[in-house]
């Protein structure tokens, strides 16, 4: 890795906002057709049992996974741009503002992950 | 050297250099047909009232707003407008302007608070007014609407605008030929003419000082991606840096306001993936590019 003055870690930050907004806005409107609508009115055919048929799918820890990885990534992008945002408000926190902000895009899907695990 | 380098033919001469009459257009008011068939009507020409920026640092410590009642008709343009006003009212009135076609880049104004050409401005499109003309926003006022160019001339200096050929594979005969596909994949890029209009739009570049900001990166873009060009390593820490790229939110005001089209907004977001792609590179290949 090259070093020079001023070098940022933003590629990585600014890729992971990248992908965290393209997945939210493909994902979003799916969600929002099959949980909002489909499910509750009977799309698949009947609503009884979902819980239990997510319950179980969503519990498998590769699934989980999969879920709460797409959580961080969304996350990420909030967490970001809320972080620029503050700066957007003339607002200049110290560092532990930032680390908190970003901490909430990476231990809110670790947590998660480890409460599925566990249930 | 580059379009860079001469998009400012005349933004070294302030319009006390040599100002050509063109009052006698504006104080003719008879109604001429118009050529854009547009809100022909008796309403195409009258007075309107300019409020003008004026700051003389040798003799006010402040700026203020000054008022001009000017005649106009159909075709007098913003800049017409403040020329009629140096001619005739004001010669003071100090201003930058060349080529009066939208292609020199040097007469940028705020009018109403929005960042427009003077030259390819109309004054009916203001009317019945008062227009208030201001110096570019975001930037350092000189004297009265002319402001200091500097810091944007360092920008574009430090994206390195030129291309920077490949000394261990030289262009082999007859020259360095381009397809014109190849010369699509920047052409866009190309037609920016040094305005400043995205400078003065872009609330990064009044929040983040040393933001190389929207024509300087769209002008590193601009050579990253011509075919000719073999720069783009040397230009990524001048991109990859806090005053780099970094500063964009991705607010498009430069986009909206560029008279000429060139998409600035769009340049940033290929540099800040281009520059994550090289970043992820480097982190595979950890010598890439060491050698250099």
């Amino acid at each position: 890795m090259r070093r020079w003055q001023g070098r940022t870690n933003e590629p990585l930050m600014w890729a992971l906002f990248g992908g965290g907004g393209m997945l939210a806005v493909f994902t979003m409107p799916v969600l929002i057709i099959a949980f909002g609508l489909l499910v509750p009115f009977g799309g698949f055919g009947g609503a009884d049992g979902t819980y239990e048929r997510m319950h179980a799918l969503l519990t498998h820890p590769l699934v989980s996974l999969l879920v709460f990885l797409a959580l961080g990534l969304v996350l990420w992008h909030c967490c970001h741009r809320t972080f620029h945002a503050l700066h957007d408000l003339k607002l200049h926190p110290p560092e532990i503002v930032r680390s908190a902000i970003y901490g909430i895009a990476m231990l809110t899907p670790a947590i998660g992950y480890s409460l599925s695990l566990a249930a | 050297m580059t379009e860079s380098s001469h998009g400012h033919p005349g933004a070294g001469a302030s319009a006390a250099d040599g100002v050509q009459p063109v009052g006698a257009t504006a104080e003719q008011p008879e109604p001429r047909p118009r050529r854009d068939g547009a809100a022909a009507g008796p309403e195409a020409g009258g007075t309107i009232t300019l409020q003008v920026l004026r700051y003389r640092p040798d003799r006010e410590d402040a700026p203020y707003l000054q008022d001009f009642e000017v005649p106009w008709r159909t075709e007098t343009s913003v800049l017409d407008a403040l020329t009629w006003v140096k001619d005739n009212l004001e010669p003071s009135l100090t201003f930058r302007w060349s080529c009066r076609m939208a292609i020199c880049g040097s007469c940028g104004f705020m009018l109403n608070g929005e960042p427009k050409l003077g030259c390819e401005s109309f004054v009916r499109d203001y009317a019945p007014g008062p227009l208030r003309i201001e110096p570019l926003a975001n930037h350092a006022v000189e004297r009265d609407l002319v402001v200091d160019l500097e810091p944007f001339m360092a920008s574009l200096r430090a994206v390195q605008p030129y291309v920077i050929s490949d000394d261990r594979h030289p262009v082999p005969e007859p020259g360095n030929r381009q397809t014109p596909e190849q010369m699509v994949a920047y052409g866009q890029y190309s037609q920016c003419i040094n305005c400043m209009l995205c400078y003065a739009a872009c609330p990064q570049v009044g929040l983040a000082t040393d933001f190389l900001g929207p024509a300087a990166v769209t002008l590193a873009v601009r050579y990253n991606k011509d075919s000719r060009d073999h720069g783009a390593d040397s230009r990524l820490p001048i991109l990859d840096n806090e005053g780099g790229i970094w500063p964009c939110t991705f607010v498009g005001a430069c986009s909206t306001v560029c008279p000429k089209g060139v998409d600035p907004a769009a340049a940033i977001q290929q540099a800040k993936g281009a520059t994550a792609q090289a970043w992820a590179a480097e982190f595979i290949l950890p010598h890439r590019g060491e050698g250099r």
